[in-house]
């Protein structure tokens, strides 16, 4: 407590620092701090974060079209699991501190227990993506550029149809397009 | 996610918003003092 009046005290004493000296402290002071905190959060969007608990499912997407293309754009984690707007990538990130509990109790820390609990992790992302309505695959994948012409028959159904009218989003059928797909019996439409 | 899990965590993500920014706040607020008083020029007692 008397800390604390100390901390006010100064803070509400004049110094006879000019105004432009505490100013531009706070100014420098400020970019600083913001710097570090979105450097450190950006840390932890990183592949080599991601790896640390996800090794075995990191590792699949380097066999498929996310990771390797004719154009050589490719996605990374956090591309497609963290939102990109900030608001909802703290709430994400908040959220994510309790996976950071599971992963220090050791709950996937083997390849048999994460095999078992695969598909629950697969389920949690499916429904939060469909929450969302797709927005980590649409921040890449607009819907409003499609070119039809330049898509399969079967893909052109769904999209002009049940995507188009909001009756589904990307993931209800992309499913599996960056990593091995779970065990499907209780997928709800899945064949 | 159940919805009670669902409101409970944007709750949390929410509040931490503020929690960075004033945390911030006061820790760049707390080195700037320091600097400042190694010049000795206040009075505090």
């Amino acid at each position: 407590m008397k800390l604390l009046k100390r901390f006010w005290k100064r803070l509400s004493t004049p110094s006879k620092a000019a105004a432009g000296v505490v100013l531009l402290m706070g100014f420098i002071g400020g970019l600083l701090f913001w710097g570090a905190f979105n450097t450190g959060m950006e840390a932890t969007n990183t592949e080599e974060f991601c790896s640390g608990c996800h090794a075995p499912i990191v590792k699949e997407i380097r066999e498929t079209i996310h990771y390797s293309n004719r154009s050589g754009v490719r996605a990374i984690c956090s591309d497609c699991h963290v939102p990109h707007n900030w608001t909802d990538k703290i709430v994400r990130k908040v959220q994510a501190s309790k996976e950071l509990a599971f992963h220090f109790i050791g709950t996937i820390d083997t390849d048999e227990k994460f095999k078992e609990r695969r598909g629950h992790l697969a389920h949690r992302e499916w429904q939060r993506m469909k929450d969302n309505n797709s927005q980590e695959c649409r921040n890449c994948h607009q819907f409003d550029y499609m070119d039809f012409s330049e898509q399969g028959p079967r893909a052109v159904s769904q999209h002009s149809t049940a995507l188009a009218a909001g009756d589904k989003t990307c993931v209800d059928c992309h499913k599996g397009i960056a990593h091995k797909l779970p065990d499907m019996r209780d997928v709800a439409g899945w064949q | 996610m159940s919805t009670l899990e669902y409101v409970i965590w944007h709750i949390l993500g929410y509040a931490a918003m503020p929690v960075i920014i004033l945390g911030g706040f006061t820790a760049i607020a707390a080195v700037c003092i320091g600097i400042l008083s190694v010049t000795k020029d206040k009075q505090l007692d």
